[in-house]
């Protein structure tokens, strides 16, 4: 139902020539609500499956949690929704721009923390983004100097962006990677166990900022994470996955009424994963 | 003490690379061999450059000691000691054992083991290719002896050879060990030691050219270059007369005691990387 | 493409290690100019010599400073550009912006290229003022394999050449470095790769392969028109080898770091 709405409101078509040898006509509809889509998605290494036949979408104001046990494949997946990787089969696209053909155009609506916040360890905080903010295309330089103070106010960095990198605590990394996720403005920012290290306080922090993003710039988050009490505060959504294939998703609520006696995502998640079937 | 030399000995032997310069050395050898069979045509039967069966193990080293052995044992520590530091997989080593300097210990005999595999397999690999490569000689000539050595006699002086160049290669591994140590980086490691090595190799000839007098002097002071020793040193050294025999052997082990010495006292002092 | 490279050559120079790596360059050179005041000679080969002077000084200087630049300093540069930020995991937040990954690699290349010349233009002027300094100030001299006497702009000319001979060198250099960085992810052997293949290949492949261990000969022949066409034959099919496979390679690996 909830597609359909969207479908009336705000259906855009695309068309697209592809010349190659003969002109072929594309037509691909693009559902600007989608923020994320993730179509058929397969990954082996060898003759192992780390992914298999994975999809899901991801809306415009969601934050959408995407679980799993150890190895069920969340960081293989956002290294492919990044282009870190390649997929094996599938698409991806971000924004309506496919990940693979369009990689540039897709990836300048993503902020993303992949796996831990490394960094430049001999460049201060500052100038790490500062570095980085010079690949965001179409912005003056003074714009994204600004930007960089911006996000280091954002995520409460700025008495120590003049130090090295080297000198940062965990938490305190793992905000800086908070923070160049921001950098470039994005419609999408997928975070990749952005409360690591992070203590409660911090972690308080972060949620309250997730939310605030999603309310005043109406950014969408993908978030993966182990920290079920805190996805459960902050998303609306989720995408579960086990060795590599997808089990459930749709919007919280109804995951935890159907897989929870207590109320809590925590024993959903437990319930759902010792359950063998799919349940989608 | 035992099991944490066993340790540090099986994850130098879980590297790839340990086994693939063990790999390299027939190959390395083959190609000596080769150069060392054109250079027999431009050099008489009688001459000590002439390398046939005999000879062929210590000809050979003299010229690997100073780029292929260097250049391993530079590999095997900064793998085993700069990358370790560095990655902070140490850590999980050192709340395992009773002390930074049991560790350390343990570490530098691991790796000198290796060394001293390696040469062993050199030596072995060296007279199976030299005996089916190199011409048969029964009179061979070794440079720094008048007469002439028979096969047998070659056989043991190159084990005398072999047994020089490992002391040579330890002076060279605890200087390796000392930068790997003191290092930021893996690359300032590796770059360091290899940069060592190159001024290693042309100190000698700077010598000789800023000296006024060119005699004994100069020659011990050229000596004070690892590389010099592996070249020309331990010929000398084991030769008739044993030239420079005793001051050679002092340089190196001046060179094993200081550089080891103050890397133990890094290791054990120093824990802001860690 | 513009951005990637200024953003490569800005963390190029925030590192310590390349100022530092330039310090001790610029030292050694200075140093070894000193020790070639003693000997006061300057060689095309062991049995061909030639008297130094201001003008002919900044030739001899690069066979011997040539060794420095392939087997230390400049395997430093690349095996951090190429390889270090790569597989320590640095890179990764670069590889996420909006770029297409053959503009990555290129941007390093080109950066790296940049690095390089920068360093020869060092050695060149650098070279240029302790000739003048160390050495007998002439109104002209001479050089190997050329006839004729040159003048203060003509052996200035000439070294000009000389200096972007020896950059031709180290450019192929560098694309063998970029492959096999970008084939070996462990820094270490990476390194150890780069030092072993270029000698490993003196003992495989004898002269032809001699002037990456020593150029000054090399580049007397190719300013005189007397060099060998292998020595052409490998410059450039090194560095369109070496490029070609690097971009080939970089595009279909997975970032795994």
């Amino acid at each position: 139902m909830e597609i359909l709405e969207n479908l009336i409101k705000s259906l855009k078509i695309s068309f697209i020539l592809i010349l190659k040898k003969k002109i072929r006509i594309k037509v691909v509809f693009i559902l600007s609500n989608t923020k994320l889509c993730v179509k058929n998605l397969n990954k082996n290494i060898g003759r192992r499956k780390i992914i298999q036949d994975l999809s899901f979408e991801v809306n415009k104001g969601d934050i959408c949690g995407f679980l799993g046990p150890n190895g069920a494949g969340k960081t293989t997946t956002i290294r492919m929704i990044t282009g870190l990787i390649k997929a094996t089969s599938g698409e991806i696209t971000i924004s309506g721009k496919n990940i693979v053909s369009n990689r540039g155009e897709a990836l300048e609506n993503l902020g993303a923390i992949v796996e831990s916040p490394i960094f430049f360890p001999y460049m201060s905080g500052r100038k790490n983004l500062q570095n980085l903010a010079r690949l965001n295309k179409g912005m003056e330089r003074k714009k994204q100097l600004d930007k960089v103070e911006e996000v280091l106010e954002i995520v409460g960095l700025k008495d120590r962006a003049k130090d090295k990198v080297k000198t940062y605590s965990l938490g305190m990394k793992q905000r800086l990677g908070i923070a160049q996720a921001l950098l470039n403005d994005p419609e999408i920012v997928i975070l990749d166990e952005p409360a690591n290290g992070l203590d409660p306080m911090g972690m308080k922090e972060l949620r309250e900022l997730i939310i605030m993003l999603k309310e005043t710039k109406g950014i969408t988050f993908f978030i993966s994470s182990h920290l079920l009490d805190e996805l459960q505060q902050v998303c609306n959504k989720l995408v579960l996955i086990k060795e590599g294939v997808l089990i459930w998703t749709g919007t919280t609520e109804e995951l935890i009424k159907e897989s929870s006696n207590s109320g809590r995502l925590e024993d959903a998640f437990i319930n759902i994963m010792t359950r063998n079937e799919r349940i989608i | 003490m035992k099991n944490l030399f066993v340790c540090e000995f099986e994850r130098i032997w879980s590297k790839k690379s340990t086994w693939l310069l063990f790999l390299l050395i027939p190959f390395v050898i083959l190609a000596s061999g080769k150069y060392y069979l054109s250079h027999n045509l431009e050099v008489g039967l009688t001459s000590a450059e002439f390398t046939s069966v005999g000879n062929f193990p210590a000809a050979t080293i003299q010229e690997q000691l100073m780029t292929f052995f260097n250049a391993s044992a530079l590999l095997i520590i900064a793998l085993a000691i700069t990358e370790e530091y560095r990655t902070g997989e140490i850590r999980m080593v050192l709340v395992r054992c009773k002390s930074f300097g049991q560790l350390f210990v343990c570490k530098i005999f691991a790796i000198f083991t290796t060394i001293f595999m390696m040469l062993i397999t050199y030596f072995i690999c060296s007279l199976v290719i030299g005996y089916f490569l190199m011409p048969r000689v029964d009179n061979i000539k070794i440079f720094y002896y008048d007469g002439f050595f028979t096969i047998s006699q070659s056989f043991i002086y190159g084990l005398k050879y072999y047994s020089y160049s490992f002391i040579t290669l330890l002076a060279f591994a605890s200087v390796g060990i000392f930068i790997g140590i003191i290092s930021r980086s893996i690359t300032t490691a590796i770059g360091s030691g290899v940069g060592f090595l190159l001024f290693s190799l042309i100190y000698p000839q700077l010598v000789y050219i800023f000296s006024s007098i060119k005699g004994v002097g100069t020659m011990k002071i050229q000596m004070l270059s690892i590389t010099h020793i592996q070249h020309m040193g331990i010929a000398m050294a084991l030769g008739e007369r044993s030239l420079f025999f005793g001051w050679s052997t002092l340089i190196l082990v001046v060179y094993i005691v200081v550089f080891i010495t103050t890397s133990y006292v890094i290791f054990t002092r120093s824990d802001k990387n860690i | 493409m513009k951005d990637l490279v200024i953003s490569e050559l800005e963390r190029v120079w925030s590192r310590g290690k390349t100022k530092g790596l330039l310090i001790l360059f610029i030292g050694v050179t200075i140093l070894w100019g000193v020790f070639m005041k003693q000997s006061d000679m300057g060689f095309y080969d062991p049995d061909t010599i030639m008297k130094l002077n201001s003008l002919n000084f900044g030739v001899f200087i690069v066979r011997d400073i040539h060794p420095l630049l392939v087997f230390v300093v400049l395997p430093m540069l690349y095996v951090d550009c190429f390889n270090g930020e790569h597989s320590l995991g640095y890179y990764r937040n670069v590889m996420i912006r909006p770029y297409e990954k053959w503009q990555f690699i290129v941007s390093k290349i080109i950066t790296q290229m940049i690095v390089t010349f920068i360093v020869v233009v060092i050695m060149f002027v650098l070279t240029t003022i302790l000739g003048n300094l160390f050495f007998n100030k002439v109104d002209s001299t001479e050089f190997f394999k050329v006839s004729g006497n040159f003048s203060f702009l003509g052996a200035f000319i000439y070294r000009a050449k000389y200096y972007f001979v020896e950059f031709v060198i180290l450019i192929s250099v560098l694309s063998l470095s970029a492959l096999i960085c970008t084939i070996i992810p462990n820094v270490v052997l990476a390194f150890m790769s780069i030092v072993g293949f270029f000698i490993g290949g003196i003992y495989v492949l004898g002269d032809d392969f001699f002037f990456f261990l020593s150029s000054g000969k090399d580049i007397f022949d190719v300013l005189g028109n007397v060099q060998s066409y292998n020595f052409y034959i490998i410059i450039v099919s090194f560095i369109i080898i070496g490029i070609t496979s690097t971009l080939t390679l970089w595009k279909r690996k997975d970032f795994l770091y």
